[in-house]
C-alpha cells in the first residue's frame, strides 16, 4: 500500500466519521426535546391541569383549562377566516386565471407566506386592536389567518395542480358547468391533497406564540367574549415558562405536552391518511 | 344518407398557428366516420371543434360554421347544451378519480341537476349495459372506477358518456392506450353503438378504420383531402397523398 | 355564462385578490405606523443604540445587528450539520435510516417555536453554559467575541437554538439535491477508485451546490423573523452587541418583550417601525431564495 493511498483512505474516514457526527447533532436535540416534553410534561398531567384556572403567582395547583378553550377558539375561529379564502383563492389560481396573472398571484401567496409570523400579529395590532380600543380573541384569529391563508391557498393550488388535464376536459365534454366540474370533479379528485394542506396549517397556527402577544394577548381567565382578550397554549408556555414561579413552569411543561400531541397526531393523520 | 353535422368554411387555430384550413365536411347520421391522417395533420383540432372543447385551450380560435343538426353551435353563447349532446371519449381512459365506478357514470346527470335517485339507477345501468360493461360490474358498482382494467375503463368512459343521453359520440383515438384484446372489445362496441348514434372516430390505424367506420376522410396539413365511403377510400383513393398514407399505414 | 358560474368565479378571484391585499396592506399599514418615529428621529432611528421607552428615545440598531449577527450566524452552524447529516443518509447510511430520516426532519419542523424556546431555557442553557460558554470564556475572554461573564441566556445560546430550527430546512433541501445528481456520475467515480469522499466531492457537491445556497437562504428568512425562541433565551438586553456570551436583542425579541407595556404612542411607532424593517429584509431574502429555488428547478 502506497503513501497517496493511506492519505486518501484517512481522508475518507474522517468523511464518514464527520458526517456521522452531524447525523447524530440534527438527531440529537429532537430526542432530547420530545424526551424533555414527555418527562417534565407527563409530571405536569392532572386532572386540574384540564379544569382549572391558573392560580396567582406562588400558590399550589391550578391549571390551563383557560387556555385549552383560548385555543379551541382562536383555531376555530382562524379556521371558519381562513379555510374559505384559501381554498377559494387556491382554485383561482390554478382553475380561473392565466398563466401570468396565476404566477404573480402565487409569487405573492409565497411572499405573504414567508413573512415573520410576529408581524401578522404587529399588522393586526395596527387596524384592528388599535381601531377597536382592546385586544381580542377576534383579532387573535385574524393574525392566525393571516399565517393560514397563503398556507391553505398554495396547498389547495398545488393539489389541484396535480389533477390531470384530461379529468377537466372529460367533465367539460359531459355538458357540465365549468363551475361545478371544478367543485364537484376536480376538486374531488384532489380532496386528499387539499384537506392535507388544510390540517397542516391548522397544527401549525396552533402552535404559533408570537402573532397572538399584539392580539389576542393572553387573560387568566376563561374567554366570555370574541371582543375581550384571550390566552392559548402557546402564550401560555411563553408567559409561564419564563416565568420564575415553578407552578408556572409545570404547567408550561403541561401546555407544551398538549401541543406537542395535538400536533404530533396531526401530522401522523396527515401522513398515515394522504401520504404527504 | 341523413346529416347530422355539417362543416362550413372551418379554419381554426391557437394564437399566430393556423391548424385547419377551409374544411368543408357532412358527417351523416347514425353511421360510423372516421377521420385519418399522419399526427399533426389536425385531426384532434377537427375532433374538438364539434363539441366545442376546441375553446378550451388557450388561445383557440375558429371562423366559419359548425351545424349541428341544422343549429349553428358556434353562434351559441354557453357550450354546455352543445357537450350535452356531443359525449367525447379520450385518448387515454379518464375516469374521474375518487369516484364509484356508480357515480363516474351517474355524475353527469347529476349535476344536471337530475334528483330522481330510481330514474338514475335506471339511466346508469343502460349505459353501462350499452358500454358492455353491467355484467362485468353489477357486483362491484361502489369499487373506485381507477381500480377497473384499461379496457373496462375505456368502456367505463364510454358509459359516462351514454349516461347523459347524447347523439352523437366523439372518439379520439379511444383504443391507443388499451391491448388488443380490449382494443377488438371497443371495436365491436362501436359498431353496435353506430345502430343508435353518430361516431365521429379520429384515429391513425387503417385497419381499425378498415373495421368500424362506414364513412372515412382524410385529412393532411390541414387540409380535407378526400371524403368517401371508407371501403371506396381503401380501395381506389383518389388522392395521391391518400394512398400513400393508406398503403405505407396498411403495410406498417 | 350562468350566474351560478360568475358567483363561483368572483368568489374565487376576489379571494386570491385578498392576499394581495394583505401583501400590500401589511407593508402600507406598518410603514404609516413606523411615520412617527422616522418624523422624530429621522435616518437616525436606524444608527441610533439607545432604547428608553421613559424619555422617549428610540433607536434600531442594536435590534438590527443582533437579528442578523443571530442569525448568520445559526446559518454557519447549522449549514455544515444538515449537509453532512443529508450526505450520510444518502451516501452511507442503510436504506432503513434513509428511511427515518424525513419523518425524523418533519418533527424537528413540526414543533412550535416557543418548545423550542422553552427547551433552551431549560435543558440546553445550563448545558451550554457548562459546557461551552464557561470554557470559551476562560480560555478566550481577553478576545471581546467572547468576554464578559457567562450568566446563561445570550446571543450564543440563541443562536445555537436558531441553527436547530433551520436544520429542517436545509437538511430536506439538500437531501432532494442529492437525490437529483445522477446516479451514474457517482458510480462511475466510484468505479474509477475514487474513495466515497473523492466521489462526494467530485460529482456530488457542485451539482447540489446551487439547491444548497438556495436552501440556505431559505433558512437565514426564517431565522431572521423567528421569535418565541429567541425572545426566550436571548436575555434582552437593548445594547451593541459585543462578546457572544452575554444578552444581546434582536429585533424579534424586543418587539415580543414589548407587548405588555408599549402604550405611548412613539414606543408603539418604535415597535411598527422595527417591524417595518423585519418585513423589508425578509421579504428581499425570501424573493432571493425562491429565485434561486426556482432555478434549480424546485417547485
Amino acid at each position: 500500500m502506497n503513501k497517496i493511498s493511506i492519505k486518501r483512505r484517512i481522508l475518507n474516514v474522517i468523511f464518514y466519521v464527520l458526517s456521522a457526527i452531524a447525523l447524530l447533532l440534527l438527531v440529537t436535540p429532537l430526542v432530547s426535546i420530545f424526551s424533555a416534553v414527555l418527562i417534565e410534561g407527563v409530571k405536569a398531567l392532572s386532572w386540574d391541569m384540564f379544569t382549572k384556572l391558573p392560580q396567582p403567582p406562588g400558590s399550589k395547583g391550578g391549571g390551563i383549562a383557560n387556555a385549552i378553550q383560548g385555543t379551541l377558539i382562536l383555531v376555530s375561529l382562524s379556521s371558519a377566516i381562513s379555510i374559505p379564502i384559501g381554498f377559494l383563492a387556491g382554485i383561482f389560481m390554478s382553475e380561473y386565471s392565466e398563466n401570468g396573472l396565476s404566477s404573480f398571484l402565487k409569487s405573492i401567496t409565497e411572499i405573504l407566506s414567508g413573512i415573520p409570523s410576529i408581524i401578522a400579529g404587529l399588522f393586526v395590532f395596527s387596524v384592528v386592536v388599535l381601531p377597536m380600543g382592546t385586544f381580542s380573541a377576534l383579532a387573535g384569529a385574524l393574525a392566525l389567518s393571516v399565517l393560514s391563508i397563503p398556507l391553505i391557498a398554495r396547498a389547495t393550488e398545488s393539489a389541484l395542480a396535480s389533477v390531470p388535464r384530461d379529468i377537466r376536459e372529460a367533465a367539460l365534454a359531459l355538458g357540465i358547468p365549468r363551475w361545478k366540474a371544478i367543485i364537484w370533479i376536480v376538486v374531488r379528485a384532489a380532496s386528499g391533497g387539499i384537506i392535507a394542506g388544510i390540517m397542516l396549517s391548522i397544527a401549525r397556527v396552533a402552535g404559533e406564540t408570537a402573532p397572538l402577544l399584539f392580539t389576542a394577548f393572553g387573560s387568566q381567565y376563561f374567554a366570555k367574549s370574541l371582543l375581550e382578550p384571550v390566552t392559548a397554549l402557546p402564550l401560555v408556555i411563553y408567559v409561564y415558562g419564563s416565568s420564575p414561579w415553578e407552578e408556572w413552569v409545570r404547567l408550561a411543561w403541561g401546555a407544551s405536552l398538549l401541543l406537542v400531541i395535538t400536533v404530533t397526531m396531526i401530522s401522523v393523520i396527515v401522513k398515515e391518511r394522504y401520504g404527504k | 344518407m341523413k346529416e347530422k353535422i355539417r362543416l362550413e368554411h372551418v379554419d381554426a387555430g391557437f394564437g399566430e398557428k393556423q391548424v385547419l384550413y377551409d374544411i368543408n365536411l357532412i358527417i351523416p347520421e347514425r353511421k360510423v366516420t372516421v377521420i385519418m391522417g399522419p399526427s399533426g395533420s389536425g385531426k384532434t383540432t377537427l375532433l374538438r371543434l364539434l363539441n366545442r372543447m376546441h375553446e378550451e385551450v388557450r388561445g383557440a380560435w375558429i371562423r366559419g360554421k359548425v351545424f349541428l343538426d341544422g343549429l349553428d353551435i358556434y353562434s351559441l353563447r354557453d357550450p354546455t347544451p352543445v357537450r350535452r349532446r356531443v359525449g367525447m371519449i379520450f385518448q387515454r381512459p379518464n375516469p374521474f378519480p375518487k369516484m364509484s365506478i356508480y357515480e363516474n357514470v351517474a355524475i353527469g346527470l347529476k349535476l344536471y341537476g337530475v334528483k330522481d335517485e330510481e330514474f338514475i339507477r335506471q339511466k346508469v345501468r343502460e349505459a353501462l349495459e350499452a358500454a358492455a360493461l353491467w355484467e362485468e360490474v353489477k357486483d362491484e358498482l361502489d369499487k373506485p372506477g381507477t381500480a377497473l382494467s384499461g379496457g373496462q375503463q375505456q368502456r367505463l368512459c364510454i358509459a359516462r358518456a351514454l349516461a347523459v343521453e347524447p347523439d352523437v359520440l366523439l372518439m379520439d383515438e379511444p383504443t391507443s392506450a388499451l391491448d388488443p384484446i380490449s382494443t377488438s372489445k371497443i371495436e365491436l362496441l362501436i359498431r353496435s353503438l353506430s345502430k343508435k348514434y353518430t361516431i365521429v372516430l379520429v384515429t391513425h390505424n387503417v385497419q381499425q378504420a378498415a373495421r368500424v367506420s362506414d364513412y372515412a376522410g382524410f385529412i393532411h396539413k390541414g387540409r380535407i383531402i378526400e371524403f368517401s365511403l371508407t371501403a371506396e377510400m381503401l380501395t381506389k383513393p383518389k388522392n395521391e397523398l391518400t394512398e400513400r398514407f393508406i398503403s405505407r399505414r396498411a403495410l406498417g | 355564462m350562468s350566474l351560478g358560474e360568475r358567483l363561483f368565479r368572483a368568489l374565487t378571484e376576489a379571494s386570491s385578490y385578498i392576499i394581495l391585499f394583505l401583501v400590500i396592506a401589511i407593508g402600507y399599514s406598518l410603514l404609516l405606523d413606523s411615520l412617527p418615529v422616522f418624523t422624530k428621529f429621522g435616518i437616525w432611528f436606524l444608527f441610533s443604540s439607545e432604547w428608553d421607552p421613559v424619555r422617549q428615545i428610540f433607536g434600531a440598531l442594536p435590534a438590527v445587528i443582533g437579528t442578523l449577527e443571530t442569525s448568520v450566524l445559526a446559518l454557519v452552524m447549522a449549514t455544515p450539520v444538515a449537509v453532512g447529516a443529508a450526505l450520510f443518509v444518502h451516501e452511507i447510511s442503510p436504506a432503513p435510516i434513509m428511511r427515518l430520516f424525513s419523518p425524523i426532519i418533519d418533527a424537528l419542523a413540526s414543533i412550535p417555536s416557543v418548545i423550542y424556546g422553552l427547551w433552551g431555557l431549560f435543558f440546553l442553557m445550563p448545558l451550554l453554559k457548562e459546557w461551552v460558554m464557561r470554557p470559551l470564556n476562560e480560555a478566550l475572554g481577553f478576545i471581546p467575541l467572547f468576554s464578559g461573564s457567562p450568566q446563561g441566556p445570550s446571543i450564543l445560546l440563541a443562536s445555537v437554538i436558531l441553527a436547530i430550527m433551520i436544520l429542517p430546512t436545509i437538511a430536506s433541501l439538500t437531501l432532494e439535491a442529492l437525490k437529483m445528481v445522477p446516479r451514474e456520475l457517482v458510480e462511475g467515480a466510484l468505479a474509477l477508485g475514487a474513495t466515497r469522499w473523492e466521489a462526494v466531492r467530485i460529482t456530488i457537491l457542485p451539482h447540489a451546490s446551487e439547491s444548497i445556497k438556495a436552501s440556505m437562504m431559505l433558512a437565514l428568512a426564517r431565522a431572521l423573523g423567528e421569535t418565541m425562541a429567541v425572545t426566550m433565551v436571548i436575555g434582552n438586553t437593548y445594547k451593541l452587541p459585543v462578546s457572544l456570551l452575554e444578552p444581546g436583542v434582536t429585533i424579534t425579541s424586543i418587539i415580543a418583550n414589548s407587548y405588555t407595556e408599549a402604550t405611548s404612542e412613539l414606543h408603539i411607532s418604535a415597535l411598527l417601525a422595527l417591524g417595518f424593517i423585519l418585513l423589508l429584509i425578509s421579504v428581499v431574502v425570501n424573493v432571493i431564495s425562491r429565485r434561486l429555488l426556482g432555478r434549480v428547478g424546485h417547485e
